[in-house]
């Protein structure tokens, strides 16, 4: 019997995580000023009443950037994280649930894309297709489906046996029927720390994307993206850097906690 | 006296509400006796071993009474005294002989490790003083045995190695918490039989805990029945289980299985 | 004598490939007939429990003959924390073999699973919750209500009883009893437990390292064994004195 104790983790990154979706949602609905808008007498102008996170040398308003950065930080996170687990899921589903040569030769493939640096590996990738929203979510997206592909692999090899889903097979439950109505469930714990690890993973990977001139386009900015922008006056503009960056974080920071604090609350139940 | 346990309560307060485990439990042992300790999942049976072998971590449950061994309250001793008494004086063997053998040590090794804890022998002494012991648990081939590691012994012979591990300090008592429950019927009747051998030729006192009455019925001179935390009756083996006295006990034996045939329909051969 | 629901001549039956391929079943011959129980009794590796797997169909690598007249046997298995799916709910795993065998109409479903319930000793009440929230017993009950809400009339029972407690032992051996005659069913007894093989079963089957030593009348075997490994199995059996 597991220790029952009050959990911190769930409760503060549940609210920070919550107060980041309002702060995000906030930002693909409205900004104060156009994030794009550059306005010559408020150049490089510290935090304010009216710009209260300061503007950028170009003189935009970094809270409306930020406010907007972090959308498109968190759509494409989002919108990878679906890539990879989907895919992932499929995948080590039908390896892990029929084993064989197809198995054996699927998770080889995955372990040649897990070997390369992934960032490197969508660089290349990236490199070829061009930049842009779309291509970003594709070339990270597929690069997440090895460790999601493993992750749910080895779940269904140790659920296969069980008696439970031999039972099923012998009422004759189709195959598919066993795998994800009656297997796919018992897995929800694992896949939902697997998901917030995922999730901060893609975060990190589309801001350093971004960072390294790869990612998004100019006119749709990521927080990544600003972070690059503003390497020039890190020490000159300070808070060009620390809101964006603070806004990585805090998205990171809240996720990771809600994670840890699932895993926590599962540990205890989970069979 | 060698063993004597007074209102021994082991309390969980880890969970939602506080859980009794053991509620005053009372024994009295004697030298080279076999006492039994009967019940059902949830009776408490292997809570009070593992409360008498200073099992139970005190953050997570609360024991209290006394358990005097030899005149000496074992259950308020820090941990490194009650070291002094683990395996010179008294011993457990568990039910799991797959999972009590560390995999990557040799079986010798296995056995030896009381001594490196208790005083200090020659390697040569403490072979042989192994070897005895895997002799004494009726173990073929001690010498071959001794460089061998777990996964290549059968599930009985495991637990013999778990019984020599036990008694190789040559304790007065030894705790078997279902030692033949994971073992096939054939294999268990050998095992039980060397515990006898090992309680005629040494004198060591066993207390055996089962939820099999017919392996207690074998082995115990005495017998505690446990439900819920409590003994509900004990006795003299044959007593409890020709003339029991309580009700829960009658049901108990009753449950058996016997050669009585069961047909369907509520009608009875 | 009607036609057998099982009939079994010569079948062999392997474990592994290539090198390191094992015989576990040699030569293994039985019948059982419509309402009959067979008790199969050995210790491990007597391939008691890979002789069940061929009945259900589970074991690929077989020689010889071997006839199910029983359309979809089911198999009760020892460990009902391992038997039942742990995320969903009890209603859910009895309705589950049912939508297997294309009952579409969920108000049917329920019907016919409420319907089975007393049989079992079950309440309406336990539909709603998990196994975790049951209790070895209750478990052992929807995973025979499982097995049987198909219809199927021959169920492998794989050690049903050997993870019990004693007094719940002898409960769900009258639950077995009582179904196979309300039921009509057979049941093939996989056990290592002489004892309680002799309350449920009409025949039984003495196996070990993949042979049938001896089959028959359970009292005559039980009286008069004949082959060695019988008297020591025998002999062995505490409960049985």
């Amino acid at each position: 019997m597991k220790v029952k104790k009050k959990s911190w983790y769930l409760t503060i990154g549940g609210i920070l995580t919550a107060c980041m979706l309002v702060f995000t949602a906030t930002g693909l609905l409205w900004t104060p000023y156009s994030p794009t808008a550059v306005s010559a007498p408020d150049r490089s102008a510290p935090p304010s009443a009216a710009h209260p996170f300061g503007c950028d040398q170009l003189g935009r308003d970094v809270l409306s950037r930020t406010l907007e950065g972090a959308g498109s930080t968190l759509t494409i996170a989002l919108a990878v994280l679906a890539v990879g687990a989907v895919c992932g899921l499929v995948i080590g589903a039908l390896c892990g649930y029929y084993g064989g040569v197809a198995d054996a030769l699927i998770m080889r493939l995955c372990d040649a894309v897990a070997a390369f640096p992934s960032v490197l590996l969508a660089l290349v990738v990236l490199a070829l297709t061009g930049p842009g929203k779309y291509n970003v979510i594709g070339a990270l997206g597929v690069l997440f489906i090895p460790s999601f592909a493993r992750l749910v692999r080895g779940e269904f090899l140790k659920y296969r046996d069980r008696d439970f889903v031999q039972s099923a097979r012998l009422m004759g439950v189709p195959d598919l029927r066993v795998i994800f109505v009656h297997i796919l469930p018992n897995l929800w714990p694992v896949l939902l720390s697997g998901l917030t690890i995922g999730f901060n993973n893609a975060v990190l990977a589309e801001a350093s994307m971004s960072y390294l001139g790869i990612g998004v386009n100019a006119t749709e900015p990521s927080l990544g993206y600003m972070l690059k922008d503003a390497q020039g006056v890190l020490f000159t503009l300070p808070w060009c850097t620390i809101f964006p960056a603070l806004a990585a974080i805090l998205l990171i920071l809240g996720v990771g906690l809600l994670g840890e604090g699932i895993r926590e609350r599962m540990g205890g139940t989970a069979a | 006296m060698m063993l004597d346990v007074q209102e021994l309560s082991v309390t969980f307060s880890d969970r939602q509400e506080p859980f009794t485990a053991v509620d005053k439990f009372s024994l009295q042992m004697d030298r080279g006796e076999i006492v039994g300790i009967v019940g059902e999942s949830g009776s408490g049976k292997s809570m009070t071993a593992h409360a008498l072998m200073g099992l139970i971590p005190r953050s997570r449950g609360l024991v209290t009474g006394r358990a005097l061994f030899e005149g000496v309250d074992l259950l308020p001793l820090p941990r490194e005294a009650l070291r002094q008494y683990q395996g010179r004086d008294l011993s457990i063997i568990f039910q799991e002989p797959m999972t009590s053998l560390n995999p990557t040590m040799r079986i010798g090794k296995q056995v030896e490790e009381a001594l490196f804890i208790h005083g200090k022998l020659s390697p040569g002494e403490r072979k042989a003083k192994a070897l005895a012991a895997m002799k004494l648990a009726g173990l073929p081939d001690p010498e071959a045995l001794y460089r061998q590691y777990p996964h290549q012994l059968s599930g009985g012979m495991r637990q013999r190695v778990m019984i020599a591990a036990a008694l190789v300090l040559r304790p007065r008592l030894l705790i078997a918490d279902e030692p033949t429950t994971a073992l096939d019927v054939t294999i268990q009747a050998q095992i039980l039989d060397t515990l006898k051998d090992i309680n005629r030729q040494e004198g060591t006192a066993i207390l055996f805990i089962s939820h099999d009455l017919g392996v207690v019925k074998a082995l115990c001179s005495r017998v505690v029945v446990m439900k819920q935390g409590q003994i509900v009756e004990t006795g003299p083996a044959e007593q409890v289980f020709h003339h029991p006295r309580e009700d829960y006990t009658r049901l108990l034996i009753a449950s058996r299985p016997s050669r009585k045939k069961l047909r369907g329909g509520g009608e009875r051969e | 004598m009607s036609e057998p629901i099982v009939r079994i001549a010569h079948l062999n039956s392997w474990y592994g490939r290539g090198k390191g391929r094992k015989q576990v079943l040699r030569d293994v011959s039985l019948e059982l007939a419509p309402g009959e129980v067979l008790g199969v009794v050995g210790e491990s590796g007597s391939g008691k429990s890979t002789l069940a797997k061929c009945v259900l169909g589970m074991v690929r690598d077989i020689t010889g003959t071997l006839e199910v007249n029983s359309p979809r046997p089911q198999m009760v298995f020892q460990d009902p924390y391992g038997s039942l799916n742990p995320a969903k709910t009890v209603g859910w795993i009895l309705e589950e073999p049912l939508r297997a065998t294309g009952v579409k109409d969920k108000e049917e479903r329920r019907q016919r699973v409420r319907d089975f319930l007393p049989l079992v000793g079950l309440e309406e009440e336990h539909l709603a919750r998990r196994p975790a929230q049951l209790s070895g017993g209750q478990r052992q009950r929807v995973a025979i209500a499982a097995a049987l809400v198909q219809g199927s009339r021959l169920i492998v029972l794989d050690e049903p009883v050997s993870a019990l407690d004693v007094t719940l032992q002898a409960q769900i051996l009258r639950l077995l009893a009582d179904l196979k005659e309300e039921l009509g069913l057979s049941y093939l007894f996989i056990s290592h437990d002489l004892a309680v093989v002799y309350q449920l079963c009409d025949r039984v089957a003495v196996m070990t390292v993949g042979e049938i030593v001896e089959e028959g009348d359970v009292d005559e075997i039980y009286d008069h064994p004949r082959h060695e490994y019988t008297k020591k199995l025998l002999a062995a059996s505490l409960a049985l004195d």
